[in-house]
């Protein structure tokens, strides 16, 4: 009688435990993959870019912007970059910009990789210490969709071949507010 | 023991039937009264519904695009909405006014006229010149760095003048350094700096960096003076 009690309470013990563990699971994943600036206006960036002009932002209020930060040391960076070219390439006429922000240490590196990327848009190879931490950037790739008011609208963390028709599908929602 | 599954019934039942409270609630019909479908036209006395054509009793199908509704003329909103729209015409020009006071305010406030000093950067042709970076030191500390974009360099070759410092320095002697980076003649990277020994006095202070072409010399010259 006294086995079969302690039985029972072992295994309701067990089954609130695994019920605390799955609710804390919940809790953590979309705390995870939460952007707190989404929805404020985006914080501004000045940097060179690889064909010696200086680039800010803010100077593209009144169009869609994508900023995308990468490192070279990060292949998949590399299909993101190539992704958001094609992009860049269809809607540019629809008032799309896409700015490739680089957040290497090694300067040079940085220089060498974007070199041998095949894209069109403007890649920054030394844009300020504080820019990871102003765009709370946590992981690589990491991209930020800004829209024609200047405000941040969303934000993608890692990149799929099959997350670029979703990447239209949003800007193009964008482009046409 | 058995009181706690009482409750835990009830706390099971209350979570089930939460959902069936939060439904929108219909509203009230009188008992034998059918309750209007959502897709039903309006009644006959509705003021969408157009009278002239239909027999009495009959309900009127809902105007499709107001085509049986008289528009109102191309172009000109009805009146209550025309009011509404300058109501909130008004109230965005308070705001803008607003703000602009509350820039004041906050200007006046966070640089004082006995304290304030401010640095304007300003071109004249930029043939031999384009700028790209700015560099301020006053009493050898950084105070601004500034990246210019093709655009921003554009203006001020346009006669534009730039703010690229505002801040408070208390009275007496100070030093201010500038230094200047771009593309020199012949398109060469080109650095040069500037300095100036100034006396903050009692009222706001406010200083210019010019650069100006030589044309004897074919080389730009940057200077620092007192704002004139």
């Amino acid at each position: 009688m006294l086995d079969r009690n302690v039985a029972k309470t072992r295994a309701r013990f067990a089954a609130l435990a695994t019920g605390c563990v799955l609710f804390l699971a919940a809790l953590a994943a979309p705390a995870a993959d939460r952007y707190d600036l989404v929805g404020k206006p985006a914080p501004d960036l000045v940097a060179r870019g690889l064909s010696g002009e200086n680039v800010r932002i803010s100077e593209h209020r009144g169009e869609v912007v994508v900023v995308s930060f990468w490192s070279g040391s990060c292949n998949t960076c590399r299909a993101q970059l190539n992704a958001l070219d094609r992009i860049a390439k269809t809607y540019a006429s629809a008032g799309l910009t896409v700015i490739g922000v680089n957040l290497d240490d090694d300067q040079v590196r940085a220089e060498k990789f974007a070199r041998a990327q095949d894209v069109q848009f403007q890649l920054l190879v030394s844009a300020p210490e504080n820019t990871g931490r102003d765009f709370r950037v946590d992981r690589l790739p990491m991209m930020v969709f800004v829209d024609r008011e200047g405000v941040l609208r969303a934000a993608h963390r890692e990149f799929k071949a099959s997350d670029e028709a979703k990447y239209v599908r949003e800007l193009r929602t964008l482009l046409n507010e | 023991m058995f009181t706690h599954r009482i409750l835990l019934a009830v706390l099971v039942s209350a979570l089930f039937a939460a959902p069936l409270f939060a439904q929108d609630p219909q509203p009230a019909t009188p008992q034998g009264a059918a309750a209007p479908a959502p897709d039903a036209p309006p009644p006959a006395d509705s003021p969408n519904a157009s009278i002239s054509d239909a027999p009495v009793g009959t309900l009127i199908a809902p105007p499709v695009d107001g085509a049986t509704v008289a528009p109102p003329a191309e172009g000109e909103p009805p009146a209550d909405t025309r009011a509404l729209d300058e109501t909130v015409q008004d109230l965005k020009k308070d705001v803008v006014d607003l703000n602009k006071e509350l820039f004041v305010l906050e200007e006046e406030l966070l640089f004082p006229a006995n304290t304030q000093v401010a640095v304007f950067v300003s071109m004249d042709i930029g043939e031999f010149f384009a700028l790209d970076s700015l560099t301020l030191k006053i009493d050898n500390k950084e105070v601004a760095n500034y990246l210019y974009t093709p655009r921003e360099a554009e203006a001020l070759l346009k006669g534009g003048v730039h703010r690229v410092y505002l801040g408070n320095l208390k009275v007496g002697e100070h030093q201010l350094v500038a230094f200047f980076e771009g593309k020199g003649p012949n398109t060469r990277d080109y650095k040069r700096g500037a300095n100036l020994k100034f006396e903050k006095g009692v009222g706001a202070k406010y200083l210019e960096l010019k650069i100006t072409d030589r044309q004897r010399k074919g080389q730009p010259e940057f200077a620092i003076k007192d704002w004139e």
